[in-house]
């Protein structure tokens, strides 16, 4: 019987062993799951070519499809995501961000510090120059913390033609052209009224100074 | 300096205008030829003895260019008409004449009332300008213009 219980109690604390491994299984793969998750972040950062980690922070700057292309003068609009791999506590950073030609002349640039806990999102609008020609330009953002640049990231939008403007000044030019063209139909009997008189006084005038020799 | 209307017969409208003519070949003046060519005109007033050296002429009757020193007016641009009178005025120096033969054939071509603004017209410009004006007008035509456009001259001669 003892032999029995024994037999019993030995498949007993087998299933419970197994029972053990497989929670203690579990509980890791649980917690290497949420690594991955934290890890695979990182990772699409990394190959994203406007984001970049180099240390606890990571950054993502992007400019929305409507800010891609914007007509001269108007404001270009992005958001900086930043990421606290830390993700102990809240921390001040300073979020620096750029507007480069293509020529990489710095054409705009501006800093600010942020507090960030685990992760935070900023909108942010850069104000160019009316006089700012068209082409490429760059929006690259910068973490600075303790000094150290910790990530970095940018996206680029263009300075194109503004096709509206084109066309307000077409309709303004259609317009002035039609009201010359509508005052000259109506002042053509008076303009041709007028040369015909200026004709026949500079006739009569050849005349009497002919005559009157 | 006055402004006159002459009312004649027909037959003797040409020599009325001979007559005013000669009296006052001496000065430049303006013929406003309604009736007859420019060269109608002169004939007549050449064949007359009467010089027409000074005179300019503004033919009313042919579109033709003959001369160049000849004014082609048509007698329905009253306004044109106007303005060339108006124009000879200011650009000849000194004493001058107009001569309106006849002011009745405008009616040909223009209402009443039209001719009779355009003989005011003139009328108001040359007593400006101290110019002599001498219209005349066939007995038989356009009484009731006459009536309309005595007033307008200084002596009326019937």
């Amino acid at each position: 019987m003892k032999t029995k219980e024994n037999i019993n109690f030995g498949k007993k604390s087998l299933l419970l062993f197994m029972i053990l491994i497989l929670m203690l299984t579990l509980i890791i793969f649980s917690i290497r799951l949420n690594r991955n998750k934290l890890t695979g972040h990182a990772i699409e950062t990394l190959n994203s070519p406007n984001q970049t980690d180099a240390g606890i922070f990571n950054l993502k700057v992007e400019i929305p499809e409507s800010y891609k292309n914007i007509n001269i003068g108007k404001p270009v609009v992005f958001t900086a995501k930043v990421l606290n791999l830390a993700n102990d506590k809240r921390v001040d950073i300073t979020l620096k961000y750029y507007a480069i030609d293509s020529k990489d002349n710095i054409i705009f640039t501006k800093s600010e510090t942020l507090a960030v806990e685990t992760q935070a999102s900023f909108v942010r609008e850069i104000k160019l120059s009316p006089d700012t020609p068209f082409g490429d330009y760059t929006v690259k953002a910068e973490i600075i913390y303790n000094d150290n640049k910790e990530a970095e990231s940018q996206d680029s939008f263009k300075i194109i033609k503004d096709n509206k403007s084109n066309i307000e000044i077409i309709f303004i030019v259609i317009v002035i052209v039609t009201i010359i063209f509508l005052i000259l139909i109506f002042s053509y009997s008076r303009i041709k009224h007028f040369i015909e008189r200026m004709e026949l006084k500079s006739k009569i005038g050849q005349i009497v100074k002919k005559k009157m020799k | 300096m006055t402004s006159e209307l002459i009312i004649t017969s027909v037959e003797d409208l040409q020599n009325e205008i001979n007559k005013q003519v000669k009296a006052r070949m001496a000065y430049p003046g303006i013929y406003v030829s309604l009736n007859k060519t420019q060269k109608s005109s002169e004939d007549n007033l050449v064949k007359n003895n009467i010089k027409t050296d000074k005179l300019f002429f503004i033919d009313c009757v042919t579109s033709e260019k003959t001369r160049e020193d000849v004014l082609h007016i048509s007698p329905n641009d009253l306004d044109k008409l106007s303005f060339a009178i108006n124009t000879f005025i200011k650009d000849i120096k000194g004493k001058k004449f107009l001569i309106i033969d006849a002011l009745s054939t405008l009616l040909i071509y223009n209402s009443e009332n039209k001719v009779a603004a355009f003989v005011k017209q003139i009328t108001e410009f040359t007593a400006d300008n101290d110019v002599e004006v001498i219209a005349f007008s066939p007995k038989t035509k356009g009484e009731e213009l006459l009536n309309k456009i005595f007033n307008f001259f200084d002596k009326v001669n019937k």
